[in-house]
């Protein structure tokens, strides 16, 4: 059989992903929330920061196609940072939680006895409390900021990651090519890094695409009750926060932001979705929802 | 079988011990000087000390941890720092709100939920089927808190129609039931698309299996066969994700609690984070482990006590 | 007991399709037989000749995807299965025909008693005055049944759930339920597959004791020969579909009509051809997903010859007892068998 180049494998792969209604969707959504992280600030028409008290909480019109909140500021172009933001969070918070929840897995789940019991004890203790708990204590500890969001998030999502990679590596640990390198002798962080590791990042790596809206949820919620990014740095959560103050005289904060958390994470799951269809469709069971 | 309940008893206990000795020694954890931190920079040295001690930094670890711990058996969960109160008492206080909160949201989405998911099963790919579907996945996506938001938006700023502020009335059940309408849902709504999907599939799964076809094969009817048979069936693994429900419900209770504007846990931590009130945090964040890690046993052991496969042991060889 | 003239079932031209995926296979395109009382059939035939097809379709079991397409299916001369109502269907499931299945671990409700399910089988057929006060008898029935299959201690089995028993006393078990609303026809898919050789022998020695006593009748669905020579009286042999060969258990063995079922038997190992390679029919069973042309045996088939590619073959007489499917046997023929050609 001919050796598929990895280019044409990542071609069909990507082509794979957009025949779905669903998968063609999320990937434009994704790419579209990519984008706008990236290049969106520079091309939203204000500043976030751009108040002008003329003008608060004005419906959308052609000065401002979302409206303007209490401040005056621009609804639209704080959509659009906001983006920035939740990626920013969400995405390293989310990698951090995949790596430490995979290096405890496998050494819980391939090393077994005292160091599995260990991570047992931790993963249990940790899924113990509520996540919301969790962050408003840590973060009421450490204080708001970007670095500890991200901190405060990655904790309250590695058990998740933890448990799911050792229950992984320890189906993994039976096969038989697993057996035969330790008859051969093999160092066992050899076997772990080599042959088990690349086993298991494919749930995990789905896993993590479809944790991020519960990621940028999760920031969005602890910016909501002031536990987030300081002001004025506009997440979604505190662009729903200030619209909630002011939800009698005008939705437009409120409705506009709920509407880019629902876009964003839609998006993401039905791309995880596909990606897990694409990657390995006997995974049907592998979903990361938490409320 | 006893054997394995004791065994988890221990094991939750051990993880709230664990919880425990974690809340203790958190205030370790505040960046600088914790003191100032709090109290800003009027603290004298009087204060210090006296605080420092109230937060147990003037001992060490394991001493503050058993200090916390023994206190918290015998109901002493500290005093809070702006009035003084004792905690427990406000925990106490707030406790009944929450929990109402979070079991009407649970039985809200169970009581909708499960019979949506049984009524997908009974025609899949069919009309009503895929409604649902959409109708779930929509739901499972928004969290519940944004709900809130959008639900006040719709039913109290432009329809009048239910109150969102307040848990109603003392002493009108008929007012505290209104009031708790639209939180309940806001809770529920996502479980109940969750529990709709989940529900479905299984009875799905259930109904393809070998035994149903035996039912059938026997002349059962088809309604017993679905009602009494599969159900069961399905039932059990609905009962464990219930217990997973409540922890996430809790949680979520918290934002509701803040957005409509009612008294309990959510709001007395809310308010006690701006003040940096630390040691209601700690209350609370304990009562909220001990009640999710109970409700997750109990879970467990409803699950088990479901499927007897799994709660009677082995089975006698092939 | 021999069996006598009476036919208890009659499939007459019975045609099963399965829809996946778009796409509509004719699995059955067309499975005459009969079945006499107090005779024991078996239906023999290599994974996907239809037999359990068949099995599932005289009591509409097939699953969603599967519907009969034509033919009728009469019980007791009178009655045609397939135009039944719901309602009536589910009263001949049981009373008139019973089936027993092959793997008794995944057929037995794992969350419910042996007891409560035996007693909800009798229940079901129970006129609806008395369902709730005899609850009683109808355990007292399952036990003293579940001894007459050979369990011991059936107290303790009617309050056991199927996974605290052994794979033979499962069996027994849906044996035991099959038996409790006295069927007039048995129809077993498989029965004895999942089990072991001793095991084997056991189940079978119950079904014939059992056939003795009560004069039943018994569909035999198998893939194994060796099964087929203990228990039954007559045999039907299918391929890809269709009966290719049906007769006597001792004639079809000693003198099979049709390549196939010679081919078959050649491939049984026995102490004759110990130690020599074992014979194979090569090749595959036929796409059904495309309309064959001729016979369905033609590429695998030793003898083929020109009319076998281009025309179905008849069914006609053959041997002392058989009735075959195959050009070779036919009337205008152009064959010698392979005996013949032996002996000139």
């Amino acid at each position: 059989m001919a050796k598929t180049s990895r280019s044409t494998k990542a071609r069909n792969g990507v082509a794979l992903l957009l025949r779905t209604p669903g998968g063609l969707i999320g990937t434009v959504i994704v790419v579209g929330l990519i984008v706008l992280a990236i290049f969106g600030p520079e091309l939203a028409p204000y500043s976030f920061s751009q108040i002008d008290v003329n003008n608060p909480l004005q419906g959308p019109t052609l000065h401002h196609l979302l409206g303007t909140d209490q401040l005056g500021r621009d609804l639209l172009s704080r959509l659009i940072y906001g983006t920035r933001i939740e990626l920013e969070v969400a995405v390293p918070a989310v990698a951090t939680a995949l790596g430490v929840g995979l290096v405890l897995g496998l050494l819980g789940g391939y090393l077994g006895g005292l160091v599995d019991n260990v991570v047992v004890l931790f993963t249990d203790t940790c899924q113990s409390f509520p996540a919301i708990v969790l962050a408003l204590a840590l973060l009421t500890v450490l204080g708001p900021s970007l670095p500890n969001l991200i901190i405060v998030i990655a904790v309250t999502f590695s058990p998740n990651y933890a448990r799911t990679s050792r229950a992984l590596v320890l189906s993994v640990k039976q096969n038989q090519y697993i057996l035969a390198e330790r008859a051969l002798g093999a160092r066992r962080l050899r076997i772990m890094v080599r042959h088990v590791l690349p086993n298991i990042v494919a749930p995990l790596f789905i896993l993590l695409a479809m944790d991020i809206p519960s990621a940028i949820t999760a920031e969005a919620g602890l910016s909501f009750l002031g536990l987030g990014v300081p002001p004025p740095d506009p997440s979604w959560g505190s662009i729903l926060s200030d619209g909630f103050n002011s939800i009698f005289q005008a939705p437009w904060a409120v409705l506009f932001a709920s509407m880019a958390l629902g876009i964003a994470t839609i998006g993401f799951l039905l791309f995880g979705e596909a990606l897990r269809d694409v990657l390995d469709p006997r995974l049907r069971g592998v979903t990361g929802w938490r409320a | 079988m006893i054997g394995y309940f004791v065994r988890r008893l221990v094991a939750a206990v051990l993880v709230i011990v664990i919880v425990m000795a974690f809340l203790a020694v958190m205030d370790r954890l505040i960046p600088g000087n914790p003191v100032t931190y709090i109290f800003g920079p009027r603290a004298n040295p009087a204060l210090i000390a006296q605080v420092r001690k109230q937060m147990g930094l003037d001992v060490s670890v394991p001493v503050q941890i058993y200090q916390y711990i023994f206190g918290a058996l015998h109901g002493n969960l500290g005093v809070d720092f702006v009035t003084d109160q004792p905690v427990s008492s406000l925990v106490m206080e707030n406790l009944p709100y929450t929990v109402v909160l979070a079991f009407s949201g649970l039985a809200l989405a169970v009581v909708v939920g499960v019979p949506l998911g049984i009524l997908a099963s009974t025609r899949p790919g069919g009309f009503i089927d895929r409604v649902i579907g959409i109708a779930s996945v929509s739901a499972i996506t928004m969290p519940s808190f944004v709900l809130g938001l959008l639900l006040i938006l719709v039913f109290a700023v432009h329809l009048h129609l239910l109150p969102v502020i307040g848990a109603g009335a003392p002493g009108d059940p008929v007012d505290d039931v209104k009031h708790l309408v639209l939180p309940a849902t806001a809770l529920a709504i996502g479980w109940i698309g969750y529990l709709a999907r989940l529900v479905r599939s299984n009875m799905l799964e259930v109904l393809t299996a070998n035994y149903v076809r035996t039912a059938h094969a026997f002349g059962v009817r088809r309604s017993k066969v679905f009602y009494k048979y599969a159900l069961k069936n399905a039932a059990a693994p609905v009962v464990a994700v219930l217990g997973v429900g409540l922890g996430s419900l809790l949680g979520g209770a918290i934002f509701i609690e803040v957005i409509f504007d009612r008294p309990g846990l959510g709001t007395l931590a809310y308010n006690a984070i701006s003040s940096r009130n630390f040691p209601i945090i700690q209350g609370t964040a304990l009562v909220i482990a001990v009640m999710v890690i109970f409700a997750n046993l109990l879970a467990d052991f409803s699950y088990r006590l479901l499927d007897s496969r799994i709660h009677l042991g082995q089975s006698a060889g092939g | 007991m021999t069996p006598g003239d009476e036919v208890v079932l009659a499939l007459e031209n019975v045609g099963v399709e399965y829809e996946s995926r778009g796409t509509t296979m004719r699995v059955l395109p067309g499975v005459s037989l009969e079945l006499r009382r107090g005779e024991v059939v078996g239906l023999v035939g290599e994974s996907g000749s239809g037999k359990s097809t068949l099995a599932l379709a005289i009591l509409r079991l097939l699953p969603a995807n599967g519907r009969i397409v034509g033919g009728q299916i009469l019980l007791d001369g009178s009655i045609d299965l397939t135009g039944l109502g719901e309602e009536a269907l589910r009263e001949m499931r049981g009373p008139k025909i019973a089936m027993v299945f092959q793997d008794p671990l995944t057929s037995l409700n794992p969350t419910f008693k042996i007891g409560g399910q035996m007693v909800d089988v009798q229940a079901a057929h129970a006129p609806r005055r008395a369902r709730r006060v005899d609850r009683k008898a109808f355990l007292e029935k399952a036990v003293s049944l579940l001894g007459k299959v050979g369990l011991p201690d059936p107290d303790q089995i009617v309050r056991s759930y199927p996974h605290q028993l052994s794979g033979g006393m499962r069996q027994r078990v849906m044996i035991a339920m099959a038996l409790s609303l006295e069927p007039e026809l048995l129809i077993a898919d498989e029965p004895t597959s999942a089990l072991d050789v001793t095991l084997e022998a056991q189940i079978l020695a119950l079904l014939r004791s059992i056939q003795a006593s009560r004069n039943l009748t018994i569909l035999f669905v198998t893939h194994d020969l060796n099964v087929v020579a203990q228990i039954c009286d007559r045999v039907v042999v299918m391929y890809a579909g269709e009966i290719v060969e049906q007769g006597g258990v001792l004639d079809v063995f000693e003198h099979p009509q049709h390549p196939y079922s010679e081919a078959l038997l050649q491939a049984v190992p026995t102490r004759r051809n110990r130690g020599r390679t074992l014979a194979t029919i090569p090749g595959q069973v036929p796409s059904l997903l495309r309309e064959v042309r001729g016979c369905r045996f033609a590429d695998r088939c030793g003898y083929t010859k020109q009319c076998c590619r281009t025309e179905s073959p008849p069914v006609v007489a053959s041997g002392a007892s058989q009735a075959v499917r195959c050009h070779m046997r036919g009337p205008a023929t152009l064959w010698e068998s392979q005996e013949e050609k032996a002996q000139t």
